[in-house]
């Protein structure tokens, strides 16, 4: 039995990993956080943005769900995926912060996934 | 024991002047127990060692109606759960967790997304409570807790921030957020269910013309902050409208009594005495007296 704090610090076993959270995606609520966040920024800006995606995404036709965000910067980026397995109308999303230069994006998207797949179990 | 917020003019020490102060106040006293907060319709905040662990109150869904109506958990295996803490409950267990480590253990629900549902349902609450002003409060010192709590607790000033930005992120889009919850919310026209997501399509159908979004909330097991968000942005779509609540007045009905039966108050006798009246006729003076 694990608490959220708990899940949420083995997304630092990645590589790069700078910051995680738990983040509801319709409220915005940080459920919990871990690490250096500011480089993602708050929760209800994440839910913003994935809202703003997944609803335009559906306004405009597109079938299926939203997978995955990322958003690249200078020095960071940012990966977002939807957390499976909770009621249909309450969602939650994963944010981990990863710096650039110490990290594989792809290893780490696979590796979040991971996480997000296990982290409300 | 209890301890209320004295009255105004009594010499005491300093006291907190709103909810958010006394919580701060309780925290730094490491206070274990209840708040009870007056209002229209007030609830109680429960506080271990200073940290929030659940906010009761009518205005949102508790951690169960959350579990229950969203169809998380089924009333059957709800059900049993109950019975399964109730026979393995002792009186000295000490046990703290109680009905959170009963649903975990049956499997009924993983541990990180109670703890999940648990915070979410202390900030929804403590919103819900915000929507109105508090009259008052008294302090509990040996409150029971509720059934289901979040664990460790949530801080008090992360909740009162998270309460400002709520109610600020409405406004921006809906003047009065008293006005939007008592709102009775139906469908402004019809669209393709496939151009929704599944989230707008459920409150769209919830939204009949009858309910609210405090209702809604409740209809779907979602919190009321949620469900104001979404009417909010299913509004700006021009896919929901509000209709305003009705004005508390009682109506207007006709008088039961029959106007003869009715004394007339003084200036409608003053009134009368003023108007001309008909001079009596002399019967005996009668010039149509046949004699």
């Amino acid at each position: 039995m694990r608490s959220l704090e708990m899940s949420l610090s083995a997304a630092f076993e990645s590589p790069g990993v700078i910051g995680a959270a738990l983040v509801d995606a319709v409220t915005g609520l940080a459920y919990r956080a871990s690490g250096d966040f500011s480089a993602v920024g708050e929760g209800f800006e994440i839910a913003e943005l994935t809202t703003l995606i997944t609803e335009g995404m559906h306004e405009a036709g597109a079938q299926g769900e939203l997978e995955s965000v990322v958003v690249t910067s200078t020095w960071t980026h940012e990966v977002i995926l939807p957390v499976p397995g909770r009621a249909p109308l309450n969602t939650a999303v994963l944010a981990v912060a990863l710096d650039r230069e110490n990290s594989n994006l792809a290893l780490a998207v696979r590796e979040a996934a991971e996480l997000a797949g296990s982290i409300l179990a | 024991m209890s301890v209320s917020a004295p009255a105004a003019g009594v010499d005491t020490p300093p006291q907190p002047r709103n909810v958010p102060a006394l919580l701060a106040k309780l925290l730094a006293e490491d206070f274990t127990g209840a708040v009870a907060v007056s209002g229209t319709p007030g609830g109680t905040i429960h506080l271990r060692r200073g940290l929030v662990v659940a906010v009761d109150t009518p205005n949102a869904p508790t951690v169960e109606t959350l579990l229950l109506r969203s169809g998380r958990i089924d009333e059957e295996s709800w059900a049993g759960a109950i019975s399964h803490q109730a026979a393995v409950a002792t009186p000295d267990s000490g046990d703290q967790s109680g009905l959170n480590s009963v649903l975990t253990e049956l499997g009924l629900i993983g541990h990180g997304e109670l703890e999940a549902i648990c915070v979410a349902a202390v900030y929804d609450a403590a919103f819900a409570m915000a929507l109105s002003p508090a009259e008052g409060w008294t302090v509990h010192k040996d409150a029971v807790p509720p059934e289901l709590v979040s664990s460790p607790g949530e801080s008090p000033r992360k909740l009162a921030d998270e309460t400002s930005r709520r109610i600020a992120a409405l406004s921006r889009s809906w003047a009065s957020l008293a006005e939007l919850a008592a709102a009775r919310c139906r469908p402004a026209t019809r669209i393709d269910p496939g151009l929704l997501t599944a989230r707008q399509q459920a409150v769209l159908l919830a939204a009949n013309g009858r309910r609210t979004p405090r209702d809604i909330a409740f209809f779907l097991g979602c919190g009321v902050f949620p469900a104001m968000l979404d009417v909010t942005r299913l509004r700006a779509r021009g896919l929901v409208q509000g209709e305003a609540p009705r004005p508390k007045v009682p109506p207007s009905t006709a008088p039961r009594a029959a106007p003869a039966e009715r004394k007339p108050d003084d200036a409608n006798a003053s009134a009368a005495a003023a108007l001309p009246r008909r001079p009596i006729r002399d019967r005996t003076t009668d010039g149509r007296d046949g004699s």
